[in-house]
């Protein structure tokens, strides 16, 4: 195996430590989108929740469905 | 496996620092992998302290012996500890047709297990106390189903003096009707915080220790970190590999509830969660960490239901143990006798309900707490929660529209405080208003709990205003004041009417057990309007009691940002102006500073910024006086222990009322902050009997410039 200078060598770990820069950066990223999906999606299955509970639409339904038979 | 958010950014910043260091051409620190890489071969170890145990050696090493699985794939490592030389003995005269080491530590479970893992040569291990049995089929489906990073379940069954449950325990139900793979650690939190029926890699433990300090619940603390650190992927055992468990008479197991156990223990155990937690930004992580925190807190309960003379010195061990998720709540369990009705509550601030969790703090004993959701009059401010918490067993909001005086929402309020308690566990309720919500609801609430002991305390005068004016409100109808007349003696039925603030005194007056002001004149003041009779009825159970202090951690929780010049003299004053509070005086101290050219400054915090700031320019003392807002309550705190000097100010009532019914409470925050306190009073208030009998209290009258002259001189600036 051809010896490496000090240079070349310098220059490979800065690469490398590029290459991983550049990775965690984009998966910090998508960490970041994931979290906002996630709160996202809490928000709407408590929205969910509150209009499951929510009386006058459940009531509203049995309604139309009594209607409609 | 995501690596979290933090640990990204963390890595990023050592990148920075690697390429800096080579650019530079510097040494560049050796890297650590996260994930040790460990060279062992393939199979497991199985680790077994042997503390004592002499009754079950032998059915170990019979269980050991019947595994199927070669006995190339596993070995077993003996540790002795503690006492052990009966069950040597035993275990030396038997036969042990298996590979097999034998080690010795000092006493210590979490000790001797460490040695084990260090001593292993497989690549993974699992766990197996001196009085528990492993099925034919353990060591051989483990094995089958072990992975790297995996952490493997298997089945356990719990055998009760001889009889066994066929897995129906509550550890094992967690892996009923499960996926191979859980979707959350969560759900299988019961089978992450013991150490038997499971397999987990060699190269988790090697890195991850247990605490040989802690005498028990060790393997909570040591699944927790696992689970934190690695994020590990949990599978549940699909094949036959029951871990069976022996309780009851005779066995090992502990039963016995004692203060090292049930407390010390479990409070370090909380302690290591709670550390794990700080730095955990994984939901899934974090829930389990809260839920394993949580039924540690339990044992506490468990010792506290037994021992309640020792819940102050149990509560002394946690209460200053500041966290959003700290298991209070789970200490407390059940144990409140006294039920706290204060419409406004922290986390809403509110001097009337930071006073009233300052009671509770006071006080020391578990409590139930009914308030009002106050989102839309109140600020919140989390971080008050800190003063009561500790105390509080449940604590319920109620959902109703906040008002001070609009019977239809009072009403609201006092229906679902009734609707959501269960009034049988108390003895007593406590009920403090400057907000009549809080007496009217203690009201029902005490009937309805069949006359519960009330205590009623009053902030404040409540049918008068501070201009001595009446406050109405229509809040009986006249049916329910007869009603209401023909349950208290003849002679007070005269008092009752339809008013909402006339009432709200007159209830708690007739029908509390005791009545709790805050100063003598407040007690004069409000009695005023009754005859010889009433009033000697109301003296006879009442009791003074002025604002409580907190203590001095208090004053260290949250550091202030002020800036203030430590080579000048500064002087604090913090509150509001009104028609009754005026800045006059302490604008006057600020040109008295002018004219006599003293170093020292005025810092004024108020809500009303702009409009005070304004009447600096207009006297021409912006040199002298700094106008903040509003400081959070413990940045408050710990500032009031850097001035020099702190203002207190009577409301002027003199134009209005016969006696000042008033002290500020601000006066209970500053006597522990250490610093001067400088009074400015009314004459005949209790703010200046107080400077009276105390030589470190500064005072003058409201509108004595002379005297202002004359202290601002002794200070010697």
């Amino acid at each position: 195996m051809e010896k490496l200078t000090y240079e070349e060598l310098k220059n490979l770990a800065l690469e490398s430590l590029n290459k991983e820069e550049r990775a965690l950066n984009e998966l910090k990223n998508i960490d970041r989108q994931i979290s906002v999906l996630k709160n996202e999606n809490d928000r709407l299955n408590r929205q969910i929740k509150k209009y499951q509970s929510f009386f006058p639409i459940k009531l509203g339904l049995k309604m139309k469905k009594f209607v409609g038979k | 496996m995501s690596m979290s958010n933090l640990k990204i950014r963390e890595r990023l910043k050592q990148i920075k620092k690697i390429k800096n260091s080579i650019l530079n051409d510097q040494q560049v620190p050796e890297e650590q992998s996260p994930f040790p890489v460990v060279d062992l071969s393939h199979g497991v170890s199985v680790i077994i302290p042997v503390h004592r145990g002499e009754d079950f050696i032998k059915e170990l090493i019979e269980s050991i012996t019947k595994q199927s699985l070669d006995s190339r794939y596993f070995e077993v490592l003996f540790i002795f500890n503690g006492e052990y030389e009966a069950s040597e003995e035993i275990f030396n005269s038997l036969d042990k047709p298996f590979k097999h080491k034998v080690l010795y530590a000092k006493q210590g479970v979490g000790r001797a297990r460490n040695l084990g893992i260090n001593n292993a040569s497989f690549a993974y291990i699992t766990f197996l106390d001196v009085d528990d049995t492993l099925s034919v089929d353990y060591l051989k489906h483990a094995l089958e189903e072990a992975e790297p990073y995996t952490i493997v379940l298997n089945q356990l069954h719990e055998i009760v003096d001889g009889r066994d449950d066929h897995g129906n325990n509550v550890i094992n139900r967690e892996l009923k009707n499960k996926n191979q793979y859980p979707d959350q650690y969560f759900d299988v939190g019961k089978n992450l915080s013991l150490n038997g029926a499971k397999v987990v890699p060699t190269s988790f433990l090697l890195n991850t220790q247990f605490d040989e300090e802690l005498n028990n619940g060790e393997d909570v603390a040591l699944y927790a970190e696992i689970v934190t650190v690695f994020k590990p992927i949990v599978k549940i055992n699909q094949k036959e590999a029951i871990y069976y468990r022996y309780k009851g008479q005779g066995t090992l197991s502990r039963a016995k509830v004692t203060f090292q156990f049930n407390v010390l223990d479990r409070i370090h155990v909380i302690d290591a969660m709670q550390e794990l937690l700080r730095y955990e930004d994984d939901l899934d992580v974090r829930n389990l960490l809260i839920d394993r925190m949580r039924s540690q807190a339990l044992f506490i309960n468990k010792y506290l239901v037994n021992n309640m003379d020792d819940y102050s010195k149990v509560t002394d061990l946690i209460r200053y143990k500041q966290d959003e998720f700290y298991p209070y709540q789970q200490v407390n369990k059940e144990l409140s006798k006294t039920l706290y009705v204060s419409y406004c509550f922290p986390p809403f601030v509110d001097t009337s309900g930071v006073v009233m969790a300052k009671r509770i703090n006071e006080k020391k004993q578990p409590v139930d707490v009914i308030y009002n959701d106050m989102t839309s009059v109140r600020g919140m401010d989390p971080s008050l929660e800190f003063i009561a918490n500790p105390y509080i067993d449940s604590s319920h909001m109620i959902n109703s529209v906040s008002s001070f005086s609009n019977p239809q929402h009072i009403k609201a309020f006092v229906e679902k405080a009734l609707n959501r308690t269960d009034l049988n566990k108390y003895d007593e309720i406590y009920s403090r208003a400057l907000w009549p919500g809080s007496h009217m609801a203690a009201f029902d609430l005490r009937e309805a709990g069949n006359n519960l002991r009330w205590v009623a305390e009053f902030s404040d005068p409540i049918l008068q205003d501070i201009k001595n004016e009446e406050r109405k409100g229509t809040y009986f109808t006249l049916k329910e004041v007869k009603k209401l007349q023909a349950q208290a003696p003849e002679d007070y039925g005269k008092y009752f009417d339809t008013n909402l603030f006339n009432m709200c005194e007159v209830l708690p007056f007739v029908f509390a057990d005791e009545i709790v002001f805050t100063n003598l004149n407040q007690q004069q003041s409000m009695l005023a309007r009754f005859d010889d009779n009433f009033r000697e009825m109301v003296e006879s159970k009442s009791t003074i009691s002025i604002h409580p202090s907190l203590d001095e951690y208090y004053y260290n929780i949250e550091k202030h940002y002020v800036n203030l010049d430590q080579n000048e003299f500064n002087i604090g004053y913090f509150g509001n102006f009104y028609e009754t509070r005026s800045a006059n005086d302490i604008l006057s101290i600020a040109k008295q500073i002018q004219t006599l050219n003293l170093k020292a400054k005025l810092y004024i915090f108020t809500n009303n910024t702009s409009k005070v700031r304004s009447e600096v320019i207009k006297e021409g003392v912006s040199e002298i006086v700094n106008v903040y807002t509003y400081l959070k309550y413990f940045e408050f705190l710990n500032v009031t222990k850097d001035f020099d000097c702190l203002l207190l100010s009577d409301a002027n009532t003199k134009d209005y009322k016969k006696i000042n019914p008033y002290l500020p409470s601000k006066y209970s925050d500053y006597v522990t902050s250490g610093s001067r306190i400088w009074g400015l009073y009314e004459k005949g208030s209790v703010l200046q009997q107080l400077i009276e009998e105390d030589n470190l209290l500064f005072g003058s009258e409201l509108g004595d410039t002379e005297k202002i002259e004359e202290i601002l001189k002794s200070f010697n600036i």
